[in-house]
Parts: structure tokens; sequence; C-alpha cells
């Protein structure tokens, strides 16, 4: 309220009292009644002494004179009618701008008639404003620039990428330089309450929320005022942040109902051009609030999801589009991955009643596998160190040793550290959720992922096979490293262990992952197939094979294909599955978008 | 070269402190970050190697500690920092030291060696 800050402010309270004396023949039945009509009128002050007054005032027949007694006011007579409130605004506007004594004659139009007045005058308080301002912040400022643009629009509005930010940019606008305070409540229609978004310059955006009742009340005493300009006291509401007068705009959308407010935090009301202002923005904001309230709304939910669902006493699970299972909230450790996936997908959201028996087997996996990258992560530090020091102590005892025997030995020791050290860090990467996509040499990385697969594929002959056009020692491919390692992990993994599961003796069973390149509609495929030699995947099976829980094995978690369909996904590939007709065996396979690195040579 | 070695990982303290003397260097150990704390209080080395995760402290308490007896300068150049956990925030807090860290396994072990041993405090300068 005490606000040193604006100049405007300050003037006006040292001489804010306009004063006027009431002329005629005095004492009689006119006199008393223009006593009591300026007893009503809260801008302005009767005044017993001639000289001081700043207006003379008399009834001439139904009207009411006014003429100006100050050498700054070189104002000809007004007959106004005795309507208090045109009186309180007649004289409030001259209570804004007599201080800054830049009141001229020429805009009184020579007849006067009321509407030709009004007019006038609001054209001559524009003028002034214009002027005023100038002055004020020895700046140029035009008409022109107080009422924006359409571009300026554009650039305001695209500034505004939620509902949030809009307090924030509405108070950096120029125009609203000295506004303090910006607020919006926002109604979704059939709620019981009203979310208030309150910005103060400089401070944090606060958020809270109002009943609609309150709300209600505000809104229908906003839709009312023809001049959107209001002061605590027509609006005292503790859920208003605003002091003093404010302008305040309510907007009706399909399904909310906004209320936007904006003040000085003085209680100087706004000029004309404050107001118009105001209106030309609400007109604005208007077209675009919709898409921002639902960006609200989605951004609502994702805060619920992230920080409430974890509360919930029902259970309940997020699934991705593909409807796997993303977030479940009936674990006290969420899974980390998700958090971010959920802000940008299409996520829904299911109810889950499990009863306790599944929750103890299928989730008690998916748990489990969550854990698992946490527990690799733990097992590289704990294992790296130890095996580091015992390749190290090989390493210096084989030069100690006289023994060719012992050196060998202790050669083996050192390479096995290596090969240990090598799994951790395979394994571990395995787990690592990186976003990045690399440049990498394809054969490399499926051999890596074959050396990885060594004790599940052992005895089982493996072959990988890059068709001619491809050149395979050098074959480059732009992709993530962890999740396609995963997805030929899980592929061949399974390929074996369907292969173990028919038979014991695998003389003629093979596992190949073939490469190939295809064009679809000039965009370059990638195709990495992974074909067994096992008894392929039972009919009832196919439809469900990528679900998660889908599983034929004893100890299985049903997660692998799931997790595979998922990753290629990541990848932007597509995931397919035939069996080997009229040959044994079943063909996973991922088809892969990619750039045209490799020239067919 | 006098240099205290603080690792708690046996065999990786044995061998290093081999393959430094080999170098050279007058080599004491502690698998203790405290008793590490009151040995470089005590004595003067050139070169403080410490492992960052101990069983009883981390190596930073080592290094705070150390500010008792040497300059933030005198820090930087005594201390190498080993660690299997390598994170930023590892990297950032050693870096307010201005000391050397040193990841483990180390990518290659004459290098490391080497760095161990050159530069150091000088005591003939303070």
């Amino acid at each position: 309220m005490e606000n040193s800050s604006n100049p405007r402010t300050k003037k006006i309270q040292k001489n804010a009292r306009l004063t006027t004396y009431l002329l005629g023949p005095g004492g009689d039945t006119s006199t008393a009644k223009l006593t009591e009509i300026f007893n009503k009128i809260s801008t302005v002050d009767l005044t017993q002494n001639k000289e001081s007054a700043i207006f003379f005032s008399n009834y001439r027949g139904n009207l009411i004179e006014i003429t100006a007694n100050h050498p700054l006011l070189d104002l000809k007579p007004i007959l106004l009618p005795d309507s208090i409130p045109l009186l309180e605004k007649f004289f409030k506007e001259y209570q804004c701008y007599f201080s800054n004594q830049l009141i001229s004659t020429s805009f009184l139009p020579s007849n006067l008639h009321i509407t030709k007045l009004y007019k006038s005058l609001d054209r001559h308080i524009k003028k002034l404003e214009c002027n005023i301002l100038k002055s004020k912040d020895h700046q140029v400022h035009s008409i022109k620039n107080m009422i924006m643009d359409k571009n300026e629009v554009k650039q305001f509005l695209s500034k505004c990428i939620t509902i949030d930010d809009l307090p924030l940019h509405i108070l950096k606008l120029h125009q609203f330089k000295n506004y303090k305070t910006c607020q919006i409540l926002i109604h979704e229609k059939g709620n019981t309450a009203a979310e208030s978004l309150y910005l103060s310059k400089n401070q944090t955006l606060v958020t809270s929320k109002i009943p609609v009742i309150q709300f209600n009340k505000i809104h229908t005493i906003i839709k009312k005022s023809k001049t959107k300009l209001f002061n605590q006291t027509q609006l005292l509401n503790d859920d208003l942040g605003v002091r003093g007068t404010f302008l305040a705009r309510e907007i009706n959308l399909s399904k909310h109902s906004i209320i936007i407010v904006v003040s000085r935090n003085d209680f100087f009301p706004a000029t004309v051009l404050e107001q118009e202002f105001f209106q030309e923005i609400i007109k604005n904001i208007t077209l675009v609030l919709n898409n921002l309230l639902l960006e609200y709304l989605s951004q609502k939910k994702n805060k619920l999801l992230k920080f409430g669902l974890h509360y919930l006493d029902i259970p309940f699970e997020i699934r991705d589009p593909n409807h796997q299972i993303v977030y479940s909230n009936s674990f006290d450790t969420s899974l980390d991955y998700t958090h971010q996936d959920i802000i940008d997908a299409n996520y829904t959201l299911f109810y889950s009643p499990y009863s306790d028996t599944t929750y103890s087997s299928d989730l008690y996996h998916f748990q489990r596998i969550s854990l698992l990258g946490e527990l690799l992560n733990t097992l590289r530090h704990e294992l790296n160190n130890p095996l580091f020091g015992l390749k190290l102590t090989a390493g210096l005892l084989i030069e100690d040793s006289t023994s060719e025997e012992t050196k060998e030995t202790l050669s083996d020791i050192s390479t096995n550290c290596q090969r240990c050290q090598n799994i951790i860090t395979n394994f571990s990467l395995l787990y690592k959720n990186q976003d990045t996509f690399i440049d990498l040499n394809l054969y490399k990385l499926l051999k890596e992922t074959l050396v990885l697969t060594k004790s599940e594929t052992r005895g089982i002959e493996k072959e990988i096979v890059f068709a001619d056009s491809l050149s395979t020692e050098d074959f480059r491919i732009k992709t993530n490293p962890t999740w396609l390692t995963q997805i030929i992990f899980n592929f061949i993994i399974n390929s074996a262990q369907a292969i173990r599961l028919s038979t014991l003796d695998f003389v003629n069973q093979k596992i190949t992952i073939n490469v190939n390149r295809q064009n679809l509609n000039t965009q370059p495929y990638l195709i990495i197939a992974v074909s067994d030699t096992g008894p392929g995947i039972q009919k009832e099976l196919i439809e469900k094979i990528f679900q998660p829980f889908i599983t034929t094995k004893k100890e299985g978690t049903g997660l692998g294909l799931s997790i595979c369909n998922y990753l290629t996904n990541k990848l932007g590939g597509k995931i397919f599955f035939s069996n080997n007709i009229p040959l044994p065996g079943a063909t996973f396979s991922i088809e892969l978008p990619i750039n045209d690195l490799n020239k067919v040579s | 070269m006098n240099i205290l070695l603080v690792e708690d990982e046996l065999l990786l303290q044995k061998s290093l402190k081999k393959l430094l003397e080999k170098k050279g260097a007058t080599v004491k150990v502690t698998t203790s970050g405290r008793e590490a704390i009151n040995m470089l209080l005590n004595e003067n080395f050139n070169r403080i190697v410490c492992d960052l995760m101990l069983q009883d402290i981390s190596g930073f308490n080592v290094i705070e500690e150390a500010k008792k007896k040497y300059t933030l300068e005198e820090i930087s150049k005594l201390f190498i920092i080993m660690t299997a956990y390598s994170s930023k925030q590892v990297l950032d807090k050693a870096d307010t030291y201005g000391c050397k860290v040193i990841s483990k396994p180390f990518e290659d072990i004459f290098h490391t060696l080497s760095l161990f041993t050159e530069g150091g405090l000088n005591y003939d300068k303070i």
C-alpha cells in the first residue's frame, strides 16, 4: 500500500483531495440537496473556504454546474446530471490528473451534450495519459505502443508455455511494468474448488485452492462490472491477494471459468489506457487459454501421478502406450526410469485390483528387475576393486616366479580377472538407462552380446551373418548400444533356452543372427533377426508373446520380450516374430530405421 | 620420495606398495582413514595416494584433516585420490581441493604409477 516507488502515488497523496465550494443562494433546499449529494461522493470534499476550493458547484435547474476555481484548470462551466456515480466518475478522473497539472481546456466540446462530453473527455484523457507517460518515463510512448499489435500478442502468448507462466508474462509486459501482482483463478466446471495462481513481482508463484462459493462470488461481481476496475472495498475477499485498486476480468470457456486480476497494489486507480490494454490482452488470451488449460490439466495429472499416486491406498499402475506396466504404487520403491516418460507419452492409469497372490509372484518379479540394475551397479564397484587387486598381484608374482607352470597359472588368473571385469562392465552397461544414441560398429556389438550369453548358449553353434551387400566388419549404425544389446541378448537367451528345453544333443542346433537392409518408401531399415532351431512358439501364445508376464519357463518372469518390445519402440523400430515354417524353430527380429551412413558398395 | 598409501583392498595395497617401491619410493601403508590422519600429521610425506571409499571414513575427510597442517595449494600437490566411484559429484568435490582423481581399475598401470611418483610436495621449499 505504501508504495514509495510509484511517483504518481506520492503526488496524489500530497494533494489528493479535490474540494468544491457550493455556490448559490445558500440555506435553501437546493443547497441542502447538493450537500447531501456531495457528501456521498468519495472523490471530492466540500469546503467552506471559497478561495482554496478547486471547484465551484451550483444547481442549475435539474443539472449541477461545475466550474473550476484553479489557475491550472481553466475549465468552462460543465453541466452534469445529479447522478452520484456520474459525478463520482467525473471527479475521479480529475483526481487522477489534477496533480499532474496537465489539464487543458481544449477537450471541451462547444455544445455541452453529456455523451459528447464524455467521449471528448475520454479522448482527451487518453492523450493526457500519453503525455504523462512521456514526461514520467522520459521515454517516447505513443498510443500505438500501448496497444499491442498482433505480432506482439503472438510473441507474448508464445512465451506462455504453461498457464503457470501466464502471470509472469503479464507482469513482464512493459504496459504493466508498474503492476506488482497478478492473480489467475481457474475453476474447472464441476470441481468444488478453484485453483489460484498468485504471483507477486520478483517472488515465486503461489498456488492455492479456494472454495467454489468464493470463486462464484468474485466471478459474479466482476461479471456485473462494466469498467472491470475494482478496489478492495468492492471485493473484500481474502482469496484475492491483491490490494488497493485492481483490474479484473472474467473469462468463460467450455470447461473452465477464469478470473484474471492485475494490480499495482496501491489505491491509485488504473488509467483508462491500462484498462483498455487489459481488455485487449484478455481478448487475445482467451484464444489460447484453452490450450494452456489443457496443458495445465495434464501437468496437474502428472504431478498427481508423480507425487500423489504413491500414497494412494488403492492399487494403481501406469501403463505405457503398449500396455506395459511402467509404474505401480504397490511398491515402496518406484521404477526410476519411468518418471520422465510418464510426462512425455500418453501413459494410462489403470486400477489394478491384484489379489495378494498375484502381488507376490508377478509384481515381485517386476520389482526384482528394477532392483537388478541397482544391484549390478553395486556389484560392479564391489567386485572391481578386489578383481583389480587380484590381477595386479598376479601380474607382479609372474615376474618374481621362476617356475614356468606357476607363471602360466598366474597368467591365467590375470586373464580371468580381466574377463570378470569385462563381463561385469558389460552387464552394468545393460542396465544403464542412457538415452544417448551413438555411432557404433554393429558387428562388434553383436559379438560382445554373444560373449554375454556364453553360459546359456554353451555347446550351441552361433553365427552372425551380414547380408552380402553389407560390409560385415565395419558396418556402422547410430543407435543406443545398451538397448540394442539388451534386445539381442534377450532373443539369444530365449533361443538357447528353447533349444535346451527340446533337446540335449546340440549337434544340429544353431542360433543365427542375420543382419540385412531394406528400403521402405526410400527410408532404409536395418533388420536384425535371431533365428533358432528350437521347437518354435505354440500357436496359442503367438498373440500374447510380447505381453508382460507371459512365460513358458518355470523360472521365467515373462518380462523379457515385453522389455524387448518396449526398447525397440524406444529405438524407433518395430519388433516381429515368426515360426520358421516348415523348418523348426522361431525367428525374432527387429526393424530399425537407419540413416544412410553406410553406402552400399 | 616418501609416499603414504591409503587403501583398504589388501591385495591392491600390497601390489601398489611393491610397484612403487620398485620405482624407488619409500612407501608406508594403511587401510584406515583415521590412522592415515595420524600418520600425515606426524610425518612428512611427499605424496599421499588415498582411496575414497575407506572402511571407517571417506578420503575427503582425510583431506579435510590435512588442512590443519597444509595449505590448499600444498594439498593439491600432496594428494592423489583413487576411486572406483568416479561420479560427477566426486570429481567436482575433488576439484575443490585441486587434487588429481584416478579411477579404479587403472587403465594404464605404468602411467598411473608415474603419476603417483611425479611431482609431490617438496618440503625443502616450505
